[in-house]
């Protein structure tokens, strides 16, 4: 629940955020030509860095009350709840997709694969690769974002108390963790590969603690943030800039186009270790959607924006469904029908149920509030 | 009759669907997949000098012949037939250093240690798979290729890359994609070609050529010849093309 610092609750986080989960659906149904639309196609940032960014601004809005009136023990308490829902969401996700492998292992197991992807494997010794999921270890693909998330919230309760009182202090840490991460090599290790972590926490930390100081310090960052005219013309050219350079991934006609020195200094673009040209995709982004897109903008409130808020407004559940349906998407496309027809209606369907998720947790939950409807807190203006 | 049968090999790669000799129907794929700007020097040079055609395949489980019905049937063993009937009367051997499980880095080692040595003409690389599946740095990937494309060309060995195949239910558990580009890069910088057998295979299972999701053993035995097969008759295309300095798409 994303209740404003003042009160009122900022739909544009609800959106995007929202978007950002049906993004990520479209992008985990492998070879579905819906995804094409998605933001990952059009610039080097992609629909992770818009769901961290606002988990942390919205993290940091529905627990700083909570610290400022209960105090810190309480409110790490409360986010250690959160914690364990992610938790149990993951390991709820990790057995769907063990049944998904195992079934596709049984059925499809061509060695024409099996012996040079080995994906099935971890099969052969279901014990050790249990345990190492519960520890987050083992972690199959498309199963990533959530382990992320759990160690961001777990460090989260000391992030908002600086956020709170050093938010300076808190940026440098973070910038420095961040630098640490991307030249130090810090990382989490998985299993079996020993490899680190895809979305490395180190690194990714950073976007989520950008998100907290914008919600709760924005005294402080306010003046960095605000419209200058230079800076909007500047984020606007850099995202032009890298629409260029990612069109040159997806149009063979254009792949010679990048100067070979200029590609030297860029690539490997790198999103395990969120890539300074990624960050400054997705900042340039949120720069120009802030001051683009007001608060009251008026499609928020529109009929055709209100399914997408929904979905923000219920991120977790709708976010674990997604995941598990681009599983079921992808069975079906391959067992029955992978036209282009099938791609689109499983993309279209899938949202659909997302949707229909979403209003009815909060259909449940509005019933549950129903009673104490007099206190205006619990309620959002409709 | 060189030159005939090099427009022949021009027309069926650029048209895809103009009869050609060489490449089967069900085989073909748009000029556009096929197209690099890179060549093959050293191995126009032997040829020209009439000495003996050596290539080194190395790679993963696929180059060792992983699911096709007999290993003269996986795709090295086929690249050998081809190469020979591209260019007759030349000592064509193609020699195959495969490993389960081998990632660009193991791999750059193995081609230090021993595959230098042996000189040959060409070595054709496949990569790229046991690096997506073990989740290895990218930059780390990257500096494994560039090292491995730079050992053999200070060696005056040529290079061209392979990518990782396509399977309908592989592209879901594994993230290739970053992989695969960055391949491109380091193919593009180091001026060595790549043949796209991701974006091949992929063509294939969408034009119904083959089936890549089948379930019974007899199926898949059919599907990893015909990708094998298919794989070295359009990889010995893509050598002889490299080699004579022609480009597949001259618009």
């Amino acid at each position: 629940m994303v209740e404003g610092v003042q009160g009122r609750r900022d739909l544009r986080l609800d959106f995007f955020r929202g978007l950002a989960l049906w993004f990520i659906f479209v992008d985990h149904v492998p070879d579905n030509v819906v995804a094409w639309v998605t933001l990952r196609n059009f610039g080097f940032s992609d629909a992770t860095e818009v769901f961290i960014f606002i988990s942390g601004y919205a993290a940091a809005v529905a627990h700083a009350g909570r610290y400022r009136r209960q105090g810190f023990a309480y409110m790490s308490l409360h986010v250690l709840h959160r914690v364990w829902q992610l938790y149990i969401a993951h390991v709820f996700l990790f057995v769907v997709f063990t049944a998904q492998i195992a079934y596709v292992a049984q059925r499809f197991s061509n060695p024409m694969y099996a012996d040079e992807m080995n994906i099935t494997g971890f099969l052969d010794e279901p014990h050790v690769a249990l345990l190492e999921a519960l520890l987050l270890r083992f972690r199959p693909a498309n199963m990533d974002v959530l382990p992320l998330y759990i160690v961001l919230l777990l460090a989260f309760p000391f992030a908002l108390v600086a956020a709170l009182r050093r938010p300076v202090a808190l940026l440098a840490v973070s910038v420095g963790i961040y630098l640490g991460a991307r030249y130090l090599d810090w990382n989490l290790r998985t299993y079996p590969s020993g490899e680190g972590w895809f979305f490395n926490p180190f690194a990714w930390q950073l976007l989520f603690v950008i998100g907290t100081l914008c919600a709760v310090a924005s005294d402080t960052f306010a003046p960095a943030m605000r419209w200058r005219p230079w800076l909007g013309a500047l984020a606007a050219a850099y995202l032009v800039f890298s629409l260029g350079i990612v069109a040159t991934w997806y149009v063979p006609a254009l792949e010679n186009a990048v100067p070979a020195a200029l590609g030297r200094l860029i690539y490997p673009v790198d999103k395990s270790n969120l890539d300074i040209l990624r960050l400054a995709h997705f900042l340039a982004l949120a720069y120009l959607a802030m001051h683009i897109i007001r608060p009251d903008a008026a499609f928020l409130r529109s009929r055709w924006a209100d399914p997408v808020i929904a979905c923000g407004r219920q991120s977790l559940y709708v976010f674990c469904l997604g995941i598990f349906l681009s599983f079921a998407a992808h069975i079906l496309l391959v067992e029955f029908d992978d036209s282009l027809a099938a791609q689109v209606f499983v993309s279209i369907a899938g949202i659909a149920i997302m949707v229909g998720l979403a209003y009815l947790i909060d259909w449940y939950r509005s019933m549950d509030r129903a009673p104490r409807a007099a206190s205006p807190e619990t309620r959002r203006p409709a | 009759m060189n030159a005939r049968r090099a427009i022949a090999i021009v027309v069926a790669l650029a048209a895809g669907t103009a009869a050609g000799q060489e490449i089967p129907q069900a085989c073909r794929v748009p000029a556009g997949m096929m197209v690099t700007d890179a060549s093959l020097p050293r191995v126009a040079k032997r040829l020209a000098e009439g000495r003996p055609l050596e290539v080194v395949v190395l790679g993963s489980g696929s180059s060792a012949g992983a699911g096709v019905s007999d290993r003269s049937r996986a795709y090295p063993a086929v690249l050998q037939r081809e190469l020979a009937k591209r260019f007759p009367g030349q000592t064509v051997n193609v020699e195959s250093y495969a490993r389960r499980g081998a990632t660009a880095a193991e791999m750059t080692d193995w081609l230090e240690r021993e595959i230098v040595a042996r000189k040959p003409a060409l070595v054709v690389w496949q990569t790229g798979t046991a690096d997506a599946v073990k989740n290895v740095e990218l930059s780390d990937f990257g500096d494994a290729l560039a090292k491995g494309i730079a050992a053999l060309h200070a060696q005056d060995i040529d290079v061209m890359l392979i990518d990782m195949q396509y399977g309908p239910q592989t592209d879901a558990l594994l993230q290739l994609k970053p992989y695969q580009q960055y391949m491109q890069w380091a193919a593009r910088t180091a001026g060595v070609p790549l043949f796209r057998r991701h974006d091949v295979m992929e063509h294939w299972s969408e034009q119904g050529a083959v089936d890549l999701a089948a379930t019974n053993r007899r199926a898949q035995l059919n599907a990893a010849d015909f990708v094998h097969d298919c794989l070295g008759r359009l990889l010995a295309a893509a050598i002889d093309q490299a080699a004579r300095g022609r480009r597949g798409a001259e618009r």
